[in-house]
């Protein structure tokens, strides 16, 4: 439900914008709206970074994304724009417009002059209008949206008497239309194989690789058909994955896939852990897309190593938490340290990470339930259902308890409640083996002085200690086969149909086995797939209004 | 090029301790290996043949004692009896006294703040304290307090110290300082105002860092104290104090450099005597400078530590760094400083001077608490630059 009425809501703010596409070009009859997905504050900063340059200062507040099937890609589906987050967008446009044409910035973001700043000049604004909106909206404006643009420009420039003014509420405009905050996907064909359209195609392989909106050359290839081919569209997958920007991507997809949103709102208790702060969680995500980055680009290693990979980065703030040297320059004193850790150092892999076992722990202890159902469903793709709601979670609370010192033997008393034991037995032998890490993530060797018992079993294979645990996701199939399936849900913005999750199943995973587990070969896979680009119907419910909301726009023919 | 860490990875058993410490005993060597390939430094099996223990000194403040009684007379005035009598000694009659005191806190600013006298002009009683009267401030009386025998004798005028059970214990600073409210507590308490004084410069100053280095921490014998200034501040936690496991570099300057040699006994280092000397803060005390100075820390298992420094301290130097906070430290604090600077003159029992007969310097001690962390040792620190220790003025 809330799907279908944030799909109309989106719609319902623009009533144009796929209209045009849908009714001003010569195949609109069998054009069809096959998603639209918001898109993210990442998102959002990297394109007007894109389109109009670093300098342009973004303030505000964006509205909260949600997260869906592991991955707010596919909550980004599922979203609309709320009274309040429309009155934040407004906001936001109104301030990136100001900038864009103000006097610091026109001379590189306006290219053209004109003939008098004190009126309009619809040539020149439609040239920019024109070229930025091709950007913004990801596929160059309707004539309709062109001339509707350039109409808002020259009468606001000629009764403010000012050009810029005028090409400012023009801009503003584009910048709050759901063209441009929502990635809307157009597919042809009929309804058992609908096809993306060449502007669609590339924006969400842009999205996919880059985290960004396609550039020119992209769209320029779009514009060209090129992508149509699969040499064309093999050189524009070439020339993306030799991009630096795929950097952003890969951190992209793996802060979505690991659930860094959540930082956000985590804390611990200052009286009992004064170390961990909002710069602490902020370091240790990136310590661990810096691994990754490290692993699966500058390597180009192999994904199942992240289970068990001593290398990392360290500031001094992470090297407090883990009780490790971490020398900077005096004059970077935040700065980066490659680090090595010893064979027989209590951390390897990105598990043992303050980003995995302090967000998967709760204020003031750790949690081996949370951080197993986070190892079962983040990493192996494996759903576990929630608690029922009468349950007394008391005796694990009770960190104090002289009977029960440990962790471990609270839990054991848990799942003594017949009602418990059940989904304990799948997540607490797994969560068990990161007791070594307490909820910020330091080592610790004891708890209330009792020696922490780090074993454990998951899918039939046991381990001793957390080295163990890494040893032992590297090798189960589930963990590569997870990172495929989201790798993909991710790129579609949705869960895979059925088709689609037996080709992924099967081929992709095949293939990324035979990739030797790389991430370049993975994407690269997906990229150039025919099922990256195809496309589903969205289901139309009798009754309900957003379908009957979609139909009225005649979006479904 | 040399690189100026191997050969401090190799002076682990010298005076100076390897080039990254830490407080943590276990797989010390596989840390120090760590870091200083890290570094794309050699590792000596010397290192590791010796123990560091190393720490970040979280607070440093004036060592108190406070008991019922030790204060017979009483503690020294509160800020508006104080402001009474100022106004009283000015010539203001109790109308004028009253009004003035009703408009507390603005009056005192400019009537404390001005109100010495030279040649009937005021001026200010911070810069010019005898240009008040003697208050004659009430001074400490009690026989506990911390510190060391600094001269080897025992007096009327001494402490024992209560955890060391030392006696002839010289700290006239504390006898000076512990009757006024914002200088008493009771450990582990710690005082106000000196709390505070060390608290807000810290964010600034280079961190105070200690090192003990020994064959075998977990037992008695030799130790090397290493007490030098890092070349970064502390960074806070979320409680506020200095976050633990930090990493520090030694700073390069000699004037912050100190080694001695000491005893560890049952967990508690006490050094021989040395000269102590460290920058600090210029709003707090530019430089402290101890002669005849001894420190006592005991190494606690939860990796903290806590001890004591004392020594001579040049008592002007002192009197400056109350007298900087000026009539904040009356109007605020509650203090006296003019009659600080009597109390500290007639109470300074130690270097007089050749010409005067006045003694120059005061016996003092100081609390430290420290938390664990890591020290760096680079090429700023070379030994050539440590000062030489002298152990007489």
């Amino acid at each position: 439900m809330v799907k279908k009425i944030a799909i109309a809501l989106a719609i319902a703010l623009t009533a144009t914008g796929i209209s045009h596409a849908a009714t001003d070009e010569p195949s609109a009859s069998r054009m069809h709206l096959v998603g639209m997905r918001r898109i993210t504050q990442d998102q959002y900063r990297q394109i007007i970074a894109d389109v109009f340059g670093r300098t342009i200062k973004l303030g505000g507040r964006f509205e909260p994304d949600q997260r869906d099937a592991g991955l707010l890609a596919v909550g980004a589906s599922q979203v609309s724009v709320t009274a309040s987050g429309f009155e934040q967008y407004d906001d936001l446009a109104r301030s990136i417009a100001a900038q864009v044409v103000d006097e610091q910035h026109r001379i590189v973001t306006v290219p053209c002059k004109p003939r008098s700043g004190q009126g309009a000049d619809d040539a020149c604004a439609g040239n920019f209008l024109s070229s930025v909106g091709r950007l913004l909206y990801r596929r160059p404006l309707t004539q309709r949206e062109l001339t509707d643009e350039i109409k808002i420009a020259s009468d606001v420039s000629d009764r403010l008497h000012d050009f810029y003014a005028g090409l400012s509420l023009a801009l503003t405009g584009m910048l709050e239309s759901a063209q441009f905050l929502f990635r809307q996907e157009v597919a042809s064909g009929d309804a058992s194989h609908l096809t993306l359209d060449p502007y669609s195609k590339a924006t969400r392989l842009s999205f996919l690789l880059w985290n960004a909106g396609p550039d020119r050359p992209l769209l320029d290839a779009a514009e060209h058909g090129e992508l149509d081919t699969p040499a064309g569209l093999d050189r524009q997958v070439d020339r993306m994955l030799a991009s630096p920007r795929l950097e952003a991507g890969v951190r992209a997809f793996f802060s979505d896939m690991l659930g860094f949103t959540a930082f956000e709102g985590l804390a611990k208790d200052p009286v009992l852990y004064p170390k961990f702060s909002a710069r602490v969680a902020a370091d240790a995500q990136e310590q661990t897309l810096r691994t990754i980055v490290e692993l699966l680009l500058t390597q180009n290693g192999d994904y199942r190593d992240l289970f068990t990979t001593r290398t990392t980065f360290l500031t001094p703030l992470l090297g407090a938490i883990y009780k490790i040297p971490v020398t900077t320059p005096d004059d970077l004193p935040d700065a980066w340290v490659r680090y090595e850790y010893p064979q027989d150092a209590e951390q390897a892999g990105i598990v043992t990470q303050a980003s995995f076992v302090a967000l998967h722990s709760q204020p003031g202890r750790s949690s081996p339930t949370v951080r197993g159902k986070a190892l079962r469903e983040v990493l192996l793709c494996q759903k576990v259902p929630d608690p029922p709601g009468n349950v007394n979670f008391a005796l694990v609370q009770d960190t104090n308890n002289p009977d029960f010192k440990t962790a471990r033997q609270r839990l054991t008393a848990h799942r003594s409640q017949p009602t418990c034991a059940g989904c304990h037995k799948i997540m607490d032998p797994i969560g068990l083996a990161l007791e070594n890490f307490d909820t910020t993530g330091a080592f610790r060797a004891l708890e209330n002085g009792a020696p922490i018992d780090a074993s454990g079993e998951i899918d039939g294979m046991k381990f001793t200690d957390a080295q163990g645990l890494g040893k032992a996701l590297h090798d189960n199939p589930a963990a590569a086969a997870c990172i495929v399936n989201r790798l993909y849900a991710y790129g579609i913005g949705r869960s895979t149909t059925k088709d689609e999750a037996n080709w992924v199943h099967t081929d992709l995973t095949k293939d990324f086995v035979a990739g030797h587990y790389g991430i370049e070969a993975l994407l690269r896979g997906i990229a150039t797939s025919d099922q990256f680009y195809s496309a589903t119907k969205p289901e139309i419910r009798a009754g309900d209004p957003a379908s009957t909301r979609l139909a009225s726009e005649g979006l479904h023919q | 090029m040399d690189n100026p860490c191997i050969s401090k990875c190799s002076m682990a058993k010298a005076a100076r301790p390897s080039v990254v410490s830490r407080r943590s005993l276990v797989k010390k060597g596989n840390r120090l290996a760590l870091l200083c390939g890290l570094l794309g430094l050699a590792f000596s099996r010397e290192a590791a043949a010796s123990q560091t223990k190393s720490y970040v000194v979280s607070w440093f403040y004036t060592a108190t004692y406070s008991q019922d009684g030790d204060c017979p007379d009483g503690l020294n005035d509160d800020i508006e009896t104080h402001f009474r009598k100022a106004l009283a000694l000015l010539g203001k009659s109790q109308a004028e006294i009253e009004g003035a005191v009703k408009a507390i806190p603005g009056s005192m600013y400019f009537m404390l703040g001005d109100r010495g006298r030279i040649d009937g002009k005021p001026v200010s009683p911070y810069l010019y304290p005898t240009s008040v009267p003697d208050p004659q401030i009430k001074t400490l009386k009690g026989k506990v307090g911390y510190g060391f025998n600094l001269d080897g004798k025992e007096g009327p005028d001494d402490f024992v110290d209560p955890e060391s059970g030392e006696h002839g214990v010289d700290n006239q600073l504390y006898r000076v300082l512990g009757c006024f409210v914002p200088q008493r507590a009771f450990p582990p308490d710690r005082p106000g105002y000196p709390t505070a004084a060390w608290d807000m410069p810290r964010d600034a100053m280079g961190a105070w860092l200690i090192e003990v280095t020994g064959d075998d921490l977990s037992k008695d014998g030799d130790v090397t104290i290493g007490i030098y200034q890092a070349t970064a501040p502390v960074m806070r936690g979320t409680d506020g104090t200095p976050i633990p496991d930090m990493t520090f570099r030694v700073s390069g300057d000699r004037r912050s450099y100190n080694v001695v040699h000491g005893h560890l006994v049952n967990g508690v280092v006490a050094s021989d005597t040395f000269t102590f000397n460290m920058l600090a803060d210029i709003f707090y005390e530019p430089e402290f400078h101890l002669s005849d100075a001894r420190v006592r820390l005991t190494l606690k298992p939860d990796g903290t530590a806590r001890g004591i420094l004392g020594g001579y301290e040049d008592w002007r130097k002192i009197y400056s760094s109350y007298a900087s906070g000026g009539v904040f430290n009356e109007a605020v604090v509650s203090l006296d400083i003019p009659g600080i600077y009597y109390a500290l003159k007639r109470m300074a029992d130690a270097f007089p001077d050749p010409k005067t007969g006045e003694n120059t310097a005061i016996s003092t001690a100081y609390a430290i608490e420290a938390v664990p962390a890591f020290i760096v040792h680079d090429n700023k620190t070379a030994a050539a630059d440590v000062p030489a220790q002298d152990t007489s003025r």
